[in-house]
């Protein structure tokens, strides 16, 4: 079983684009986002994060890492997150739908 | 792309699968259970993750006495007048019928760590495969001489929301024109660190609309307090003259109380209040030292899982615990609250476990449109939860920015009160 795992795993790595997130990595890592950002996609305050490209929420959480977007709390929180978290984070929300 | 996004899919159901195989007695029996004591930002967002991921398969019970959730968080607001009370209260319904948790209205008043049974002021028993204690603060009314519970009616201590605040609205509403307000201000470690500094602003914006001759005097024993420069800044550019902030080393320290009078002695000199807050040390909620946990005054925990240090069958979560470099905070707590859900679920039910990760943010209001912040991220240490990277909003920071952080704390409030009840 461990070794099928293993095949597969190369076999899925071979053929994955680097951004393909780990929805279930990014579900538990979206629950520290939550606390401010919310699921039903209601931005008062704080923006929407549900719902959007997965390219493109990695490149805005990668500007913050580089610190050329400018907000203390987000360049703090995309500095703590490594590439294969953001790419986990962006498909997990990129599962989301904003609610009414 | 959407093959490979099934494949993937496939690959993660053969891995939860395989996991399966080593999974605790427990989950292949009846469902197991987890008991959660207290229904604040720590265990509300406790039971509804565990109730919410687990997809009933973990029986998940809340212990919480109050049936409205009035939140200590934004209630320094509502003294100020920026929020309505009805508006800081929050109802258990969603977490009963959308997730199927059993909430029960009682005070847990004993824990017997060896039958694993939580006993209820009603005197009913229940079991638990896992126990979570987030029962937040108690106070220590002996810290301040003269201070007691049945003087937190004259001097409101105002520290867990509910009628307290609402009482010490009141109380600084009828102050005489030109009134003395006295906050005694608590030592640490206390919830929520910048809190009682944004009650005297909150206080300084109340009485600038209605009583603007009055004056508010802040005694502390500590030397120094959180977001000090920020606070002490906006005193002066909103509050000219109004708030005279006396540390223990030029007052002595707060030698009494006397709420008859309403007198407050130091070594300085007895000053006498038209309306104070009192605000005493604090410790871990009574049940955690019933339940064995506590070493002192908290509860100590593993810093990767928030488990007890002294029962692996207990997690311990928010203010009660001794979290190091995370302040006492509502925030805290619902971070805290979430990596443990994760590793509780992933025990009872075989689920993936991922490495806890926690953040704070505190959001103080200065005056209106004036708001600052302090945050970081923390991860586990070998010992303790350590920082990781932190932020603090500036001194001189334009009125546009002091707005976008007060909008921002809304949309918090929002997010953290909806992440915990809907």
């Amino acid at each position: 079983m461990i070794r099928l795992c293993m095949i597969w795993t190369a076999l899925l790595l071979a053929g994955m684009p680097a951004r393909a997130g780990d929805v279930a990595y990014g579900k538990y890592l979206s629950s520290q986002c939550v606390t401010c950002h919310q699921t039903t996609g209601a931005d008062q305050g704080i923006p929407a994060i549900v719902g959007w490209d997965e390219e493109a929420f990695a490149a805005v959480m990668l500007s913050y890492k580089s610190k050329e977007r400018a907000h203390p709390v987000m360049q703090m929180i995309a500095g703590g997150l490594d590439s294969e978290q953001i790419a986990a984070l962006a498909a997990f929300f990129a599962t989301l739908r904003p609610q009414d | 792309m959407t093959l490979n996004r099934r494949r993937f899919t496939a690959l993660a159901g053969a891995a939860t699968a395989a996991g399966m195989i080593g999974l605790p007695s427990i989950a292949r029996g009846a469902r197991p259970k987890v008991v959660v004591i207290g229904g604040g930002a720590g265990g509300a967002t406790m039971a509804r993750y565990l109730a919410k991921d687990s997809d009933g398969g973990i029986d998940v019970t809340l212990i919480e006495a109050s049936k409205r959730y009035y939140t200590c968080f934004f209630s320094n607001l509502y003294l100020g007048e920026f929020r309505d009370y009805a508006t800081i209260g929050h109802g258990y319904d969603t977490l009963a019928t959308t997730y199927g948790i059993n909430v029960v209205h009682d005070w847990a008043v004993g824990v017997d760590a060896s039958a694993k049974t939580v006993t209820l002021a009603s005197g009913a028993t229940l079991g638990y495969d896992h126990l979570v204690l987030s029962p937040g603060i108690d106070m220590k009314y002996d810290s301040v001489p003269g201070y007691s519970v049945e003087a937190q009616t004259r001097m409101p201590h105002a520290w867990k929301s509910g009628t307290q605040i609402q009482i010490l609205k009141a109380q600084v509403e009828a102050m005489p024109e030109g009134g003395t307000f006295i906050m005694v201000a608590p030592p640490n470690p206390y919830r929520c660190p910048p809190g009682p500094y944004e009650r005297i602003s909150m206080v300084a914006s109340l009485l600038s609309a209605k009583n603007p001759t009055g004056k508010i005097l802040v005694l502390d024993p500590k030397e120094k307090f959180s977001k000090q420069g920020l606070f002490m800044e906006g005193w002066e550019t909103h509050y000219p003259g109004m708030v005279e902030w006396i540390p223990a080393s030029m007052s002595g320290g707060v030698l009494k109380v006397d709420p008859e009078t309403m007198e407050i002695e130091t070594d300085l000199e007895t000053f006498k209040a038209d309306a104070a807050t009192v605000i005493p040390a604090q410790k871990a909620g009574r049940i955690a030292e019933l339940a064995g946990v506590t070493d002192g005054d908290w509860a100590p925990i593993d810093p990767a899982s928030m488990r007890s240090k002294a029962d692996e069958n207990i997690t311990v979560l928010g203010d009660a615990s001794v979290a190091s470099a995370m302040p006492k905070s509502g925030f805290s707590a619902n971070s805290q609250a979430k990596a443990a859900a994760n590793i509780v679920r992933s025990e009872l039910t075989g689920s993936r476990a991922f490495p806890a990760r926690y953040q704070n943010t505190c959001w103080s209001l200065i005056a209106k449109n004036d708001g600052v912040k302090v945050g970081a991220t923390y991860e586990a240490g070998a010992e303790k939860i350590e920082a990781v990277d932190k932020f603090i909003s500036q001194t001189g920071e334009s009125e546009d920015v002091r707005e976008a952080t007060y909008q921002e704390s809304e949309g918090w409030y929002a997010g953290i009160t909806a992440d915990m009840f809907s």
